[in-house]
């Protein structure tokens, strides 16, 4: 073998050693990425999962008067896309816990304060027996529920700000809330 | 469904959500705030009214109680005037609807 041709050869594996070390390199940092991006995923859910958590306890201290105002958003997770079946039902629960919160605040209440009360427990008791069964006037029903609750809306605010009465306002902005997102599901899904 | 049935369906769904109003406050309140029943779908005014006088009138189911201006010449006459609301009586066709209504469970 000529000097040209040991040179040649050196060189020969000199490159492929180089080409090794530059793929082990290559494969490293690509799976030095991957560990990144998977961390990255899992810190976005951490901080998602946080922010929802934070929010709902929010939300939580308010109806038990522990902050004056309530928060601006909902969190995440109380909004998952859901099909009209199932915002009804989310509907019917919503409306019988501001029935029975109403009701159970009509204690600690008197004079208009009481009879307002009964008036909002008496229409999403009545809503959320239409929505249960299916009656042919679900619709409107639910619909008075929302229109009944947010007429009272001032009414709530004070009452958000009492010992006594924090569940039912809160109950009862949760209740219109869920029966105007059922409407505008089945709505949606009657169209399309 | 005909304008009569209409108002009269609005005005069944109101007599049975105060029906509601009445179980939940019977107890615990000595006047109820009702929703006016009258035929006006979108309406949300209330009536303030004593139990007694509403468990008086809800033994017609022809009889409805309505804030001032809210009754329907046509299907309905005004039986009592009180400076809190009206109470009307169904007229004509009406009252054949009201009893479809009751019998056909529009409402639960």
């Amino acid at each position: 073998m000529g000097d040209d041709e040991r040179l040649a050869e050196q060189q020969g594996r000199s490159v492929v050693g180089e080409t090794r070390e530059l793929r082990a390199r290559r494969l490293h940092l690509v799976a030095e990425a991957r560990a990144e991006r998977r961390r990255g995923r899992r810190l976005r859910e951490l901080a998602v999962a946080t922010r929802d958590r934070n929010l709902d306890l929010s939300w939580r201290l308010w109806s038990l008067t522990g902050l004056p105002e309530p928060p601006s958003t909902i969190p995440l997770s109380w909004d998952v896309p859901l099909a009209a079946a199932e915002r009804l039902e989310a509907a019917c629960v919503a409306a019988e816990e501001c029935a029975e919160a109403c009701a159970a605040a009509l204690a600690g209440t008197d004079g208009e304060a009481r009879r307002t009360l009964a008036s909002i427990s008496g229409v999403a008791s009545f809503a959320a027996d239409c929505a249960r069964i299916g009656a042919p006037d679900g619709r409107r029903a639910l619909s008075l529920c929302v229109r009944v609750i947010q007429s009272n809306s001032i009414f709530l605010d004070g009452l958000g700000r009492t010992g006594g009465g924090a569940l039912a306002a809160s109950s009862s902005r949760r209740c219109a809330e869920a029966c105007t997102r059922s409407l505008a599901a089945s709505y949606l899904e009657a169209e399309g | 469904m005909s304008d009569i049935d209409a108002a009269v369906r609005s005005e069944l769904l109101f007599r049975a959500v105060n029906e509601r109003i009445l179980e939940i406050g019977e107890n615990d309140v000595e006047a109820l705030e009702i929703l006016c029943e009258c035929g006006d779908e979108s309406c949300i005014s209330t009536v303030l009214i004593t139990l007694r006088d509403y468990e008086r009138l809800r033994l017609d189911s022809s009889r409805f109680v309505v804030c001032e201006g809210h009754e329907l010449a046509d299907i309905e006459r005004v039986t009592e005037r009180t400076p809190e609301y009206l109470v009307v009586e169904k007229a004509g066709r009406a009252p054949e609807v009201v009893v479809r209504g009751f019998a056909d469970r529009i409402v639960p």
